[in-house]
């Protein structure tokens, strides 16, 4: 199954807090049958945030857990409209949810998770993210995530 | 050229050591210096340093939010940060770096 694919991605959205972005994305990825338990999946995700907060700066979050309720490690993305607050960070507009199943014996979706990281450090990646309008643009920039080999 | 040997790890290993690790490496390439950077992440343990690399080591940064192997480093002089000063203010680990006298762990 792929990591990321367009019904994951959400853009231009209107949600005004980094509760309802984490509704949202227990929401998409239930939708697409990634998780077992959209409640149990939240809890585990503010466990996360809870131990250090997952703003990064630069606008960016990425709420993200390793728990026994995810089936298929997913990637969700939320662009929002407005900038929201995400704890101590007041201008957060580029959400990636990540979650990868507890039991995780597959490697190479960590592999994918580590890329995506990195690639979150990059100005130019960051801005191209931004500017993306669509979701078919967005999925295109984003298509390597699902082509990474070992 | 100064060298520095890393050391990135996170609670869920997940993302943060990654951006760490991709922080560091990429600001000490600007700033002229030869770095390799460890990562403790949930995919286990990535690049790591060599009894070698430590030796010719002259900076040891441990980025880490959670338990690193650390009797490997004995003798060197080492920096502690937590794994978000490299995310977030990875020029501040430099300064230190530069200007502070660095203590011998």
């Amino acid at each position: 199954m792929e990591i990321i694919n367009d019904t994951l991605i959400e853009l231009n959205s209107d949600l005004q807090c980094k509760e309802d972005v984490i509704n949202r994305i227990a929401f998409l990825l239930a939708e697409n049958h990634r998780i077992s338990d959209p409640i149990g999946f939240k809890k585990d995700i503010y466990k996360r945030e809870k131990e250090l907060s997952t703003s990064m700066g630069e606008g960016v979050a990425i709420p993200h857990t390793q728990s026994k309720f995810v089936q298929h490690s997913s990637l969700v993305l939320i662009k929002l409209k407005n900038k929201i607050h995400w704890d101590d960070d007041k201008n957060i507009s580029l959400i990636f949810g990540i979650a990868v199943p507890y039991e995780n014996k597959d490697n190479h979706h960590l592999k994918i998770l580590s890329t995506l990281a990195r690639k979150l450090m990059n100005d130019d990646f960051r801005k191209k993210l931004y500017q993306l309008e669509n979701k078919q643009d967005t999925m295109k920039y984003l298509k390597f995530l699902n082509e990474i080999k070992d | 050229m100064k060298k520095i040997v890393a050391v990135c790890a996170c609670p869920a290993g997940i993302a943060h050591t990654y951006m760490a690790a991709e922080n560091l490496e990429n600001f000490a390439k600007r700033k002229g210096y030869g770095i390799k950077v460890e990562t403790n992440g949930s995919a286990g343990v990535e690049n790591r340093l060599s009894e070698q690399n430590i030796k010719e080591a002259d900076v040891v940064i441990i980025a880490a939010d959670t338990k690193v192997e650390m009797e490997r480093f004995k003798g060197k002089k080492l920096l502690m940060a937590s794994v978000s000063d490299a995310v977030r203010k990875v020029e501040t680990i430099f300064e230190k770096i530069e200007n502070a006298n660095i203590d011998i762990y």
